[in-house]
């Protein structure tokens, strides 16, 4: 059903994501640039999907020029106007009239995919779009904001965008803030609780949705909600976050000393959501997991910092370091003596197929030359 | 099926190279480099940046002194290093195994710019020294690009290069508009613009570290480019605009043949950038209503142009 929703050819998506997979491989240098030559033949899809260097000034160009036009050709017609509602009326026909030529003639015709050139047409058309049905006035907050979401999130699956991807995502949680914080009272106290539980959510329809069909197809949108819902479970029960935001949206008055209401729950999760995710990345050989805890890590050391060793910061920060060193360089020996499944070198073709020679070999690499002595023959033996 | 499985079987990629994706396909084996050397990044920053501190509010000027000693310990062992892990010199691209043989060659370079600002500024000596002190970093670091091959010293040399001539440029000069008004420096930034394109084509022609080739062109278009816009605006002069906009088509024109888009675009950008003050000067006020037509159309003529022209740079 989902393939009906997105606006390109499923069979030119799957090509053109096989093309980055196998680019990604030359870039490793798996496969060689001759036989890279050889592979886009046969496999180079007709969709437009220009690297960053060419994407990026056609973005900002497209972006410019098309909003120029759209001033020129409106601008005049819109000061003229004192109706809201007329306003309201030449802004959904701009918008729809941009993303349907976006739709129809860059997509359509002349088979455009994330170019740049169809981003600026539709985030623009999307701005219309949303001011349009929202009005100027953003009188429900929430609402407003509820409703961008749901454009986002339509331009995400659509288009398969990943900027419009994390729009959706910040939206949803702007827009669950803001109405627990309108509705007040205990909703406005078990917030942290519920943007953990809203981000659980998504992380489990995440997870489904990466063992369905869809996965090939969604496969960056769900790494990056994936990554994005992690981040906001820890975030949401992280003690300095539950803190500054208790004070400021509950006005509870506290001093420094004075901790507030279940302050072990949050400093329990500070420390350990961190550790729970880089278990599970150990466990899985997730290095999604272990990012996303690296960067939980360094959050609750900040954190404890803030509210533990105020007056010792730099003592602190000095031993930490120490502790990251001696754990860093650990790890190293560790990894490179054993084998558990994770490997300290980069990820190149040259330098795991001396390693796993070697590996064969049953010896350590002593010969810095070796990898320009193994030839094409002895590819295959590891 | 995988792509890779599929690619085997039809021949296109051999074994080794299928057994090689399909292990890092079912996370046989998972690499962890950049992880671990962040961490050790993060732990270095930590705890230097701890003792530093520590040193700069107890031990007043023995601490300023016992740090320059430090740097320049850690300087002369991080070089040892590099010397001893190095292979020998070669003009085509040496690769050595060490996984952080690069990152310690960039080291010695920020080491050494690190202690003698120190030095500068702690003896007073930062308005006598910095030409000087350019120059002579110059010279250490396209030494060390040459010798240990690395493109980011490489680019550290350049900017020490352009730094010796004059040419800096801080943010906060840039909003005040200090770059606008550099008087006669647009000079330098052309001279030396077309000396870093020039050696970019040396570097081609002689086979010498063939891959410096884009760092030397990203650095000579954008120096001569800006140094040519500030000397139209200074200058005011219709030379200085003729001869841009021909600068501007013969850069473009040599990048449509050779398909690199990025230099190709550069071009566009100043002929586009100049074209616009040629006509705001002959038209004066008339110009701002022309604009309104002139920029949608001029800017939108320009994308259909770039993308019904798309198999020209689909290598990029």
């Amino acid at each position: 059903m989902i393939e009906h929703l997105i606006a390109y050819k499923i069979e030119e998506i799957e090509k053109l994501i096989r093309v980055i997979q196998i680019k990604d491989w030359v870039r490793l240098g798996i496969i060689t640039e001759e036989q890279w030559t050889i592979i886009k033949e046969d496999y180079s899809s007709k969709l437009y999907a220009p690297s960053v260097y060419i994407k990026l000034p056609l973005f900002l160009i497209t972006l410019i020029g098309v909003q120029l036009l759209v001033t020129l050709f409106f601008g005049m017609l819109i000061m003229g106007l004192n109706n809201d509602l007329g306003m309201r009326l030449i802004f959904l026909l701009v918008g729809t009239g941009l993303i349907l030529v976006s739709e129809y003639l860059l997509i359509r015709e002349f088979k455009h995919c994330n170019s740049g050139v169809t981003e600026a047409v539709i985030y623009i058309g999307a701005g219309y779009l949303g001011i349009s049905i929202t009005g100027f006035g953003f009188e429900i907050p929430w609402l407003t904001m509820f409703v961008y979401t749901g454009i986002a999130a339509i331009i995400a699956i659509r288009y398969l965008d990943l900027i419009a991807t994390a729009i959706s995502f910040l939206f949803f949680y702007l827009s669950l803030f803001l109405l627990l914080n309108e509705a007040g009272g205990v909703f406005t106290a078990t917030l942290p609780f519920m943007g953990a539980g809203a981000s659980l959510a998504i992380l489990l329809i995440t997870n489904k949705l990466f063992e369905s069909k869809y996965e090939k197809i969604f496969r960056y949108q769900l790494t990056l909600l994936k990554t994005a819902s992690l981040i906001m479970i820890y975030v949401s029960l992280n003690y300095f976050v539950v803190r500054e935001l208790s004070i400021s949206l509950l006005n509870l008055q506290i001093s420094d000393s004075e901790e507030i209401p279940f302050a072990a729950i949050f400093y329990f999760c500070t420390l350990f959501i961190p550790v729970f995710y880089l278990l599970i990345g150990i466990r899985k050989k997730s290095l999604l997991f272990i990012r996303v805890a690296s960067i939980c890590f360094l959050a609750s050391i900040a954190t404890f910092q803030v509210y533990w060793f105020k007056e010792h910061a730099v003592l602190y920060y000095s031993i930490i370091g120490v502790c990251m060193i001696v754990c860093a360089l650990f790890l190293y020996r560790l990894l490179k003596n054993k084998n558990t499944g994770f490997v300290t070198d980069r990820f190149q073709y040259e330098s795991l197929k001396v390693n796993s020679i070697v590996e064969l070999a049953g010896n350590k690499v002593s010969d810095k030359n070796l990898v320009n002595n193994i030839g094409e023959s002895e590819i295959g033996r590891w | 099926m995988g792509i890779h499985k599929k690619l085997f079987d039809e021949g296109l990629i051999e074994r080794g190279q299928y057994n090689y994706i399909e292990m890092i396909n079912d996370k046989s084996k998972v690499s962890v480099f950049y992880e671990l050397r962040s961490l050790l990044y993060v732990g270095i920053l930590f705890f230097t940046g701890g003792v530093a501190y520590f040193g700069y509010n107890h031990f007043t000027h023995v601490g300023h002194l016992l740090a320059m000693l430090s740097l320049s310990a850690t300087l002369i062992f991080v070089l040892y290093k590099v010397f001893k892990l190095s292979h020998p010199f070669s003009a085509k691209k040496v690769i050595v195994e060490h996984n952080y043989f690069d990152y310690f060659v960039l080291f010695v370079a920020l080491l050494w710019i690190s202690l003698w600002t120190y030095i500068q500024l702690y003896f007073g000596l930062l308005e006598i020294l910095i030409r000087p002190f350019s120059f002579v970093s110059t010279l250490l670091f396209f030494g060390l690009a040459y010798r240990f091959d690395n493109t980011a010293v490489l680019v550290l040399g350049i900017t020490a290069l352009a730094a010796s001539v004059g040419l800096t440029v801080s943010p906060l000069d840039w909003i005040n508009g200090g770059y606008v008004s550099l008087n006669s420096l647009y000079y330098s930034s052309i001279v030396l613009g077309l000396a870093l394109i020039l050696i970019s084509y040396v570097t081609i022609l002689r086979g010498i570290k063939n891959h410096f080739r884009s760092t030397y062109l990203h650095f000579g278009y954008l120096l001569l480019i800006s140094g040519l816009l500030v000397a139209e605006i200074e200058t005011g002069s219709w030379g200085f605009i003729v001869m841009n906009i021909l600068i501007g088509v013969l850069i473009s024109f040599y990048h449509w043949k050779t398909r690199e888009f990025l230099f190709f675009f550069y071009g566009n950008l100043l002929f586009y950038i100049v074209f616009n003050h040629a006509l705001y000067k002959s038209l004066g006020m008339d110009f701002f209503i022309l604009g309104l037509y002139h920029y949608p159309l001029t800017l939108l003529g320009y994308i259909v142009f770039i993308v019904s022209n798309k198999k020209q740079f689909s290598d990029d």
